[in-house]
């Protein structure tokens, strides 16, 4: 089975997402993000979970 | 290669002539010569509104081949808008079909006494009367002709109520899908009585080598649409963006004031508008990335509303900046835009700008006639109405913002022009906070705005390792997009790719401008040869971009503009509130030096002018006299 490579938007860490797994949890943020897969090696962040409450985290982000 | 036509609309004249073939090595074509044209014929401090004001219609030099996403076409003029230069591009099917039709460029000038449009068949060029387009939208207008002249494959670029009634932001549109937006250059259309031109054609465009051009269009097929950058805006299109800008704190909120906007909630996303209100998609010629969306509302009380888009323009602009995540609204406006022909950033700045005067009671109902609340559906498509019309508060606007402002604040004007975020007189299309070398270039962008088009070094925020971009650009760079440490050069890199796009006819989204796995000056040097038999090398492609931006340069410098117009929004000076990059900001002293170090790469002195060696080097020593 294959894998993609995923940048995760919030902290900008890598990491690996199981091929056609459509929620993924960023292992470094624990950022929930919703994924859209083109083929089983290329899939790329659509969402957050939710929006609300990523907004609502974005507020306490500290640089 | 085909010639220009040189009409004059005030004596209904034409001349042809061919295109030397210096000018052609030099600028190969599209807004490369438009420019050269526009340079040469134009005198300074001219009113843009003149009818010796020169517009130029440009197919690029690969515009109508079999090479990928050879759609694009430019048009120039000094604008009215701006008052600076003014240059538009678009896709579509006109371009080509003007290169079918026999004409690579279309030189104009004059005014016409009384409203006509061009019919441009087969080399034949027809001035016919135009009058009875008078009540007509654009869209009808674009049908009206088609019908008139019997041939639903003609193309035509024309303007609208907008353009017609000389709003200074006034676009040009060819289909309802593909505008030539920005700087207004249907304003100056309107301005010579010129409401559309038609052209259609069957003469091949010659191609020095078909089995080679062949073989480089399947490798750069296979190229571009294994990238995910083709992947996600194949779906997508440009509204991949509104993702992004929300999850990276990159949102032109409530007119720039925040970098997030909290209303949107769950609706305001590009999966949402896809499922529901996408029914198809639309590509220009010869594109495999068919960005463009076709929308429907099919329920609730705007059941009906049907058309092309919206790009990230208006989702972000429509959307973020006037303070909605309302689909249905952004597409309203998005449409009522297309009707009237009005750009539709400038457009929607201008909501967006009023919308915070009366956010911070600098204006109020006795001014504007309504309330102006943030994303207000009914607000908003009024004061389009009110543009495009010429009519009540929002008439106001349609004159620019300048006079706008002088009419709200009086000879306190000055004061308050920071609300509305500019650079060279246009509204901004991006907040380059956070990516300093997109913000260099949009700072020093030719055509104002703080144009994305102009240069936005994309790779700046893709985390690229810098031996990755030295391969790519040819130097390292960090990959930290807030760092101001060597930006000036893949700045520089970027306006090069973006002026030989343009001046070839190849639109941005097959380009490295949009993803680093995409084409470069190496294959678009292959496909130039294979099309001209022009042995460029891609170092010799890249001097040509140069050449042209140091031709705007020259045209910028000619008119009153230098350092002082090298500048970001006053905003851009505030730290962004929310999100990773929270903090960061254009910091006045590091962007001075970062400036220093621009003009020191392009070889211009301390104040931005090329230098003598400079002009010599790009062989712009002869026609750009002004300053030898």
């Amino acid at each position: 089975m294959g894998e993609a490579e995923i940048r995760c938007r919030s902290c900008h860490q890598r990491f690996k997402s199981p091929v056609f797994q459509e929620l993924i949890e960023c292992p470094n943020c624990l950022q929930k993000w919703k994924l859209k897969w083109f083929d089983e090696s290329t899939a790329t962040i659509l969402a957050p979970e939710s929006w609300v409450e990523f907004q609502a985290k974005m507020k306490e982000v500290k640089k | 290669m085909n010639p220009i036509a040189f009409i004059d609309l005030s004596k209904q004249e034409i001349v042809v002539k061919p295109i030397p073939e210096r000018i052609r090595h030099l600028f190969l074509g599209g807004r490369g010569i438009n420019m050269y044209l526009l340079y040469n014929h134009l005198r300074e401090g001219l009113d843009p509104l003149s009818p010796e004001n020169p517009l130029l219609f440009g197919a690029g030099l690969l515009t109508g081949t079999h090479g990928i996403a050879t759609a694009r076409f430019n048009i120039s003029a000094k604008s009215p808008e701006s008052g600076n230069l003014g240059d538009s591009n678009s896709g579509g099917f006109f371009g080509p079909e003007l290169r079918f039709a026999g004409y690579d460029h279309l030189f104009i000038k004059g005014r016409s006494p009384s409203p006509v449009y061009l019919w441009i068949s087969d080399g034949k060029i027809e001035f016919r009367e135009a009058s009875h387009l008078q009540s007509y939208n654009l869209p009808q207008t674009l049908d009206a002709i088609r019908t008139e002249l019997g041939d639903q494959d003609i193309q035509v670029a024309a303007i609208g109520p907008a353009g017609r009634r000389l709003v200074v932001f006034a676009n040009v549109m060819c289909t309802i899908g593909d505008a030539a937006g920005r700087t207004g250059m249907g304003t100056v259309m309107g301005a010579k009585n010129l409401w559309a031109i038609a052209v259609r054609g069957r003469r091949p465009i010659e191609i020095a080598s078909p089995e080679k051009l062949i073989k480089v269009v399947e490798k750069h097929y296979h190229q571009i649409t294994q990238t995910k950058g083709y992947k996600a805006t194949a779906l997508y299109g440009t509204l991949m963006r509104l993702a992004i800008s929300r999850t990276q704190g990159q949102e032109p909120a409530l007119n720039f004031q925040y970098n997030m906007l909290e209303s949107g909630g769950e609706e305001f996303d590009p999966d949402v508008f896809v499922r529901k209100y996408e029914y198809g998609k639309m590509a220009c010629f010869n594109c495999p990335v068919h960005t463009k969306h076709l929308h429907r509302v099919s329920s609730g009380d705007h059941k009906g509303l049907t058309g092309a888009g919206p790009e990230y323009g208006g989702a972000g602009y429509f959307g973020s900046s006037c303070g909605t995540g309302d689909w249905v609204t952004i597409m309203e406006c998005w449409d009522l835009c297309n009707q009237y022909g009005l750009d539709i950033l400038t457009t929607a700045g201008y909501i967006a700008w009023v919308m915070e005067l009366y956010q911070r009671e600098l204006i109020d109902e006795s001014v504007t006639g309504m309330p102006l609340h943030w994303g207000d559906h009914e607000a908003m498509t009024t004061l389009i109405h009110q543009m495009g019309r010429r009519e009540g508060f929002g008439g106001l606007l349609s004159d620019g913002w300048q006079k706008a402002n002088m009419r709200f604040f009086g000879e306190k004007a000055k004061e308050y022009e920071h609300y509305i975020p500019t650079i060279k007189g246009m509204t901004v299309d991006q907040d380059t906070r956070g990516t300093k070398a997109m913000a260099i270039g949009a700072a020093t962008a030719t055509r104002g705005g703080g144009c994305h088009l102009r240069s936005r070094f994309t790779m700046e925020e893709m985390d690229l390792p810098p031996e990755a971009t030295k391969k790519i650009i040819g130097r390292p760079v960090t990959s930290d997009p807030d760092s101001y440490e060597g930006k000036a050069y893949p700045a520089i890199w970027m306006e090069k790719l973006c002026a030989v796009g343009d001046a070839l006819g190849v639109c941005r989204f097959v380009t490295k401008w949009l993803s680093p796995g995409l084409l470069g000056f190496n294959e678009l040097a292959e496909a130039v040869s294979a099309v001209t038999g022009y042995d460029l090398t891609p170092e010799q492609l890249m001097e040509v971009g140069e050449r042209i931006y140091n031709l705007e340069r020259l045209f910028l410098i000619r008119e009153g503009l230098g350092r002082k117009d090298d500048r970001v929004p006053e905003r851009f000076h505030e730290p962004w509130q929310y999100g990773y990059q929270r903090g960061s900001c254009i910091e006045r002293e590091k962007f001075e030096t970062l400036l220093d170090e621009y003009y020191r790469e392009h070889g211009w002195d301390e104040e931005g002018i090329p230098t003598r060696e400079t002009l010599e080097r790009l062989g712009l020593s002869e026609e750009p006299s002004h300053l030898i």
